[in-house]
């Protein structure tokens, strides 16, 4: 191993009322790495995801992130620290441009008090320009420089996804928590989303991606966390996952119920 | 100290207040439930409710329980048709549907002020006269009023649990997504669930519009009594707004007894705002917009 | 940019010039109540613009009002000091309540103002021995700066307009400014904004603080205009009306709760006997507009401007 840890995430639990949606979860993620975390539905992924970046609060056990302790943080704070999610449903300001969208991404890093800006001090110009500067390339990355001054509302499907993306790393993660980046886009798309994610991974950033699509989360991944009623089931390499018994069993019986 | 009399007496009233609260809060509830709408106008249903006996029963002598009846009826319609002209439009845009009902309040409040003038009217009691129970003296038109209501509750009751109609509506509070995939027709349910708030609130203000004095303006208290007896007994609960009646009238009237009715008032707020602030996860646990 | 300039400059001469060549007192009232309408207005408008909906204002216009009466009455104190302590007693309150309320969200949030409203109404109400009961406080002394007694209705519009456009002003860099761009992220996706290092609580909080701030001034100078409060003027219907104010004028511009401050304020005013058709057609016109006409009449105003108008909202 030897590997430096970015979080640690130790017997982590939540349940809502008499249902356990995450019981005892524990793994390490690795710095750099993109680590996958699949399961069949109802296992417990977005919970989990809600609960290390704070929009749930855990009902035990703990999550440390770059050696700090976030458990139970607000996700604000713990977007601060550089550990930023993606939502499956809401991802973008529907009714802001584009560039408005991701310049709201950078809000927090261009912070000034109430009365700094009300005189007129939007942060050091020098900040400014950098934001700026940072803000265009977001935009070229994903490739939505073109659409910039359009309303985000407006935007084809697989835009509006990538715009998510797009105003996560805005806001400068050292890691990423991506809840199905690909869910609803055509295999070309989904193609182009796992090229971004990997250049997003080559610039340092350690992603953890819930997906459904296999194929994309055994190519892009250096390790997958299987969770299953809550529980983690399994861990390694994408193929050991593939040849493991549990995870085998766990989506064949959930096949059996979906149909 | 109180004598049994008194206190039975302060009881009684408090059973009277109970099943008028009761009846509205269960249409509150009904349509925040399902609609996720809070019904500022639910008070004017209750008015109007009250004004449908003035004519039907006061004026023209139609038969007491055939006239709440039809009150139920056509008012429920109305409700069903407001839905449909207007609340429909701003689905799950639960601030501007809440905007929309508070117009609808004024607006219906100051249509009565046109149509009736702003000074109080009274119907004649449906029955006279009093049973003595021991030293306890029950006037008849209460108990009538008090049976009236059980019998709508019970009836409403069974109307959730038993019929097609019924479990489709309750499926739909619980879980809009679900509900949709069993199958119901939730365009058609939403109105359903505003025609039923609104047959209850016209039925209350039918059953009350005899024992109180009829103005527009009736319908202000009701609503503000529905609004936290739903809050007490948690929203979207059938035996909690039953039970938070109950516990409502009865504090109440003990509170103004001892406080005042300003401070009584003050009491019940109070109250609303505790239970909204310490259970804010039971609250918000349900999905946003 | 400069036409912009220009028309400001045009509007202000106006707003000052106005009162000297008609002189009547009907219209300076008329225009004294729109101003603190206005600011009142404008003030909720900050909170919807967070994506909340307060039915508290009326409160806190209270609270500011009773603030400077029995500062000014009971206790003899300049006006300054009242204006003063009522805008940040007002904004301290906010400041404290908000911390609490923001916990709840859409509906729920609502709710707990309205009942929160009705608290304090009943408050002031209940507690005659400090706010007068339901007769209210009366005799309170007319507005005073430096021994300049603002005495007659055109002096107090005079002192009520510099208010107002400072009000609008201050709002205005809000808006234009950082803390503008986060309400409007918290507006848009409260959890997106969240989860990408906005403060949301804080931002919330903030225009809420200012939002009681600016309610508590106007309500204060009305306590000084009429020269009496009562608790009957701080009811839920009150609240009502910033809202309805806010819906026809347009909830996401500033110039909204302007636009309905100008409209609604005269007509009971102009209409005294008839108040219920008023009030009728207020309800009728608040079901209307909620309806097909989201953006207000602003809103219609940026469609007329924009031709294409394809703004829809979801």
């Amino acid at each position: 191993m030897g590997e430096q840890s970015i979080m640690s995430v130790q017997t982590l639990k939540k349940r809502f009322g008499g249902v356990v949606a995450v019981s005892d979860v524990s793994f390490e993620m690795r710095k750099g790495e993109i680590l996958g975390l699949i399961g069949p539905n109802g296992a417990g992924k977005t919970t989990l995801l809600s609960l290390l970046t704070g929009f749930l609060r855990p009902g035990g056990g703990s999550v440390h992130f770059q050696g700090y302790d976030i458990t139970g943080r607000k996700p604000h704070q713990i977007a601060r620290r550089g550990l930023v999610r993606t939502f499956q449903m809401t991802t973008v300001y529907s009714n802001s441009t584009v560039e408005h969208n991701v310049l709201k991404g950078a809000h927090y890093r261009n912070d000034v008090g109430l009365w700094s800006a009300l005189w007129g001090r939007n942060g050091t110009r020098g900040r400014k320009e950098r934001i700026d500067r940072e803000v265009a390339q977001v935009l070229n990355l994903f490739e939505l420089k073109e659409w910039m001054h359009e309303d985000a509302g407006g935007l084809a499907y697989g835009h509006q996804k990538a715009l998510g993306l797009a105003i996560a790393l805005a806001s400068k993660p050292s890691c990423l928590l991506l809840d199905e980046p690909a869910a609803g886009m055509n295999p070309e798309e989904t193609r182009w989303i796992g090229d971004v994610i990997r250049k997003l991974n080559d610039r340092g950033i350690s992603i953890l991606l819930v997906e459904h699509d296999m194929k994309m989360v055994m190519s892009l991944c250096d390790r997958i966390v299987v969770l299953n009623y809550g529980a983690k089931i399994a861990e390694g390499s994408p193929a050991e996952i593939q040849t493991n018994d549990e995870v085998i069993k766990a989506y064949l019986g959930d096949e059996h119920v979906d149909s | 100290m109180l004598s049994q009399a008194l206190l039975s007496q302060v009881l009684l009233n408090a059973l009277t207040a109970a099943s008028m609260y009761a009846l509205m809060a269960l249409g509150f509830n009904m349509i925040f439930g399902i609609l996720r709408v809070i019904n500022f106008a639910h008070g004017e249903f209750y008015m109007l409710g009250a004004f449908f006996i003035y004519y039907l029963f006061g004026l023209l002598g139609v038969n007491y329980f055939l006239s709440i009846i039809l009150a139920g009826i056509v008012l429920g319609l109305a409700g069903f048709g407001t839905e449909k002209l207007l609340f429909h439009r701003l689905r799950h845009d639960e601030i501007r549907s809440m905007i929309l009902a508070l117009g609808l309040s004024i607006a219906l409040q100051n249509l009565g002020v046109i149509v009736w003038g702003p000074e109080d009217l009274s119907v004649a009691a449906p029955t006279s006269g009093i049973f003595q129970l021991g030293q306890v003296i029950v006037p008849k038109e209460r108990l009538l009023v008090v049976v009236c209501a059980v019998i709508t509750i019970c009836a409403f009751y069974l109307f959730l649990g038993n019929t097609k109609l019924g479990l489709a509506l309750q499926a739909i509070a619980q879980d809009e997504e679900a509900a949709k995939l069993q199958g119901v027709n939730t365009k058609r349910i939403y109105a359903v669930g505003f025609g039923m708030g609104t047959a209850l609130a016209a039925i209350a203000g039918g059953l009350m519009g005899p024992i109180y004095s009829l103005s527009p303006f009736m319908g202000l208290l009701p609503l503000m009594k529905a609004f936290i007896v739903v809050i007490l007994g948690g929203l979207g609960s059938i035996p909690g707004a039953i039970l938070g009646s109950l516990v409502l009238a009865v504090g109440e009237s003990f509170a103004t007894t001892f406080l005042g009715s300003s401070a009584s008032d003050m009491v019940g707020f109070l109250l609303v705002i505790a239970i909204l602030l310490s259970r804010p996860a039971g609250l918000l646990g349900e999905k946003e917009a | 940019m400069t036409a912009k300039v220009a028309g400001s400059v045009v509007i202000g001469v106006l707003l000052i010039v106005w009162p000297l060549v008609f002189p009547e007192q009907f219209y300076i009232n008329v225009a004294i109540l729109i101003l603190l309408s206005a600011v009142m207005a404008m003030a909720l408008h900050l909170v919807m613009r967070v994506g909340y909906l307060s039915l508290a204002q009326a409160a806190f216009m209270g609270m500011g009002a009773y603030t400077s009466a029995l500062l000014t009455t009971r206790w003899q104190m300049p006006f300054i000091v009242g204006f003063v302590s009522a805008g940040i007693l007002t904004a301290v309150v906010g400041y404290l309540l908000g911390r609490i309320l923001f916990r709840l969200k859409g509906v729920y949030f609502v709710l707990v103002t309205f009942a929160l409203g009705e608290v304090v109404r009943l408050c002031f109400i209940a507690w005659d021995s400090l706010f007068g009961g339901a007769n209210g406080i009366t005799g309170i002394p007319k507005p005073s700066l430096l021994g300049y007694v603002f005495d007659t209705r055109l002096e107090f519009y005079y002192l009520a307009l510099p208010l107002t456009v400072a009000s609008l002003w201050f709002m205005c860099r809000v808006f234009l400014t950082h803390p503008g761009r986060a309400y409007e992220a918290i507006n848009e996706s409260e959890n997106l904004a969240e989860s990408t290092g906005i403060d949301t609580t804080r931002y919330k909080v903030q225009a809420f603080t200012i939002s009681c701030f600016f309610t508590g001034i106007a309500g204060c100078l009305s306590g000084h205009y009429l020269s009496y409060v009562s608790p009957f003027a701080f009811t839920f219907w009150q609240s009502v009306d910033l809202i309805i104010m806010n819906v026809l004028g347009g909830p996401n511009v500033l110039a909204g709760p302007i636009i309905g401050a100008v409209l609604l304020v005269p007509l009971p005013e102009l209409f005294r006997s008839a108040v219920e058709y008023q009030r009728a057609l207020y309800g009728i016109t608040l079901i209307l507009i909620v309806c097909f006409l989201p953006d207000g009449i602003a809103g219609l105003a940026y469609r007329f401007r924009h031709k294409e108008g394809s703004r829809s909202d979801g």
